[in-house]
């Protein structure tokens, strides 16, 4: 459970990806977003999420649907009061940091979407009701004894909606609001032109991208092996098999995108590849802990073939502009991780064959309810302040605009400033 | 959710689920469709 202690390495690797894959121009932004929304959703998690997360055998509110309970959301007590640090049912504790992390990784993904054009203070604002309202929501269901974890118990469909290290809780739902996200801001100034054809924008340090994938992997050790040991009760020597399959996916990953690229372009694309490789590892979050080491290649060598035909689909055919592959990476990559679990995995306590019929409730439930929900809640604070950097704002560059300093001041000077003189 | 809770039989259960999921799919579309930028020019 101490690999809990990891899990802010992935914050690192996202970060250093998502400043990788931007401009340099708002390269000091796109850390200072990192940061701050890592603080808000540390905040507001403690304040009233976990109290609505809950853990099981927690208070709780629920109905009684034809004689089986749907329990929906936790009951406990805000700022984290009540908590047990000493005695000798901590877990709860352990959930409680688990879920912080969990809330501040979740609030990280939708910064690769929006980058280059999301205002820091709306970045901030959105979080706070990601980590505070969104994301306990859904994280109530699958680990704090909701509704979704007791289609096991209830319905005897296998052991419930299993995420062993967050693929939906976390990956999942960060992707959608990354999406959402993005469908509210719009693609970035010049990057469509008026047929609808997309240009190349490529980020400023292919450096800081791979050795953020490279980071990543230590925060998922700890991600997939504590949540497999806390939440389903996985043994200790686990950790093993967790490090193995983690790994695998990821690798599979990697080199699945490199051949595609490699394939459809000539070369092996670097900026692609990496992406694959943490698409790998989103999928792996699923179930690391209960798959076999050759199903989590296979999880692996899918998700990172998704990944590469995502971003293309979404920046070609949907003209969303997602300069970081947030939804590619973490939404389609974590969806498919959740769906192999169904029919992949081997949990504990299975309770009937209907493991497959779970994983698809709770894919469903992500699509039709946290989706809209997400978008409802972006789209309703982007009407009180609005989420868009102004016009000059971007031409500037968002460091130069929003912090004042640019990352590199030797590179003041950009192309368009020129232009317009 | 409501062919899980109210429906016994596994096919009766599986085939209500998969029309909700279909229903779910063409809101998705619906959805995805209407965030496509409208352009005049296009035929």
């Amino acid at each position: 459970v101490n690999g809990i202690l990891l899990i802010p390495l992935a914050f690192a690797g996202l970060a250093l990806m998502n400043a990788g894959l931007t401009r340099s121009r708002s390269a000091a932004h796109s850390l200072m977003s990192t940061l701050t929304v890592v603080a808000v959703a540390a905040l507001a998690y403690a304040a009233c999420g976990f109290a609505w997360q809950g853990f099981p055998d927690h208070a709780a509110y629920g109905l009684t649907v034809a004689g089986k309970q749907w329990n929906w959301i936790g009951a406990g007590r805000f700022f984290l009061s009540g908590l047990d640090f000493d005695g000798l049912d901590s877990r709860a504790a352990f959930a409680a940091c688990f879920g912080m992390l969990g809330a501040a990784l979740a609030a990280i993904i939708p910064l690769g979407a929006g980058e280059e054009r999301w205002r820091l203070s709306a970045a901030a604002g959105s979080t706070a009701l990601l980590a505070g309202w969104t994301y306990p929501l859904f994280a109530h269901w699958v680990w704090g004894g909701g509704w979704l974890a007791q289609l096991g118990a209830s319905y005897g469909l296998g052991s419930g909606f299993v995420d062993t290290g967050g693929a939906g809780t976390i990956q999942v739902v960060g992707g959608l609001t990354a999406l959402s996200v993005s469908w509210i801001l719009g693609p970035r100034r010049g990057k469509y032109n008026q047929e609808g054809m997309p240009s190349a924008m490529p980020g400023h340090n292919a450096v800081f991208v791979l050795f953020g994938a490279l980071l990543a992997l230590l925060g998922w050790f700890g991600l997939n092996s504590a949540g497999a040991i806390l939440f389903y009760g996985a043994a200790p020597g686990r950790v093993a098999l967790v490090a193995i399959n983690t790994t695998l996916a990821a690798a599979s990953a990697l080199l699945a995108a490199a051949l595609v690229t490699r394939t459809r372009f000539g070369k092996p694309d670097a900026w692609l590849s990496a992406n694959g490789w943490t698409g790998g590892l989103a999928a792996s979050s699923a179930s690391a802990a209960f798959l076999a080491p050759a199903e989590a290649i296979i999880v692996g060598l899918v998700a990172g073939v998704l990944v590469t035909f995502s971003v293309e689909w979404l920046e070609l055919h949907l003209e969303v502009d997602d300069p970081g592959g947030a939804i590619s990476v973490h939404a389609v990559a974590g969806l498919w991780g959740l769906l192999a679990a169904g029919f992949l995995g081997r949990f504990p306590g299975a309770a009937g064959g209907g493991q497959w019929l779970a994983q698809l409730a709770g894919i469903t439930t992500l699509l039709g309810f946290v989706l809209p929900l997400t978008y409802g809640v972006n789209w309703a604070l982007n009407r009180i302040s609005p989420y868009r950097v102004t016009l000059d704002g971007e031409r500037q560059g968002m460091d130069l605009h929003e912090l004042g300093a640019n990352a590199y001041p030797e590179l003041a000077s950009h192309l368009e400033d020129f232009t317009q003189r | 959710m409501t062919a899980i809770a109210v429906l016994p039989s596994p096919p009766l259960r599986l085939s209500f689920f998969l029309a909700g999921m279909g229903v779910e799919v063409v809101g998705l579309a619906v959805a995805v469709r209407s965030h496509l930028p409208v352009r005049e020019d296009r035929g």
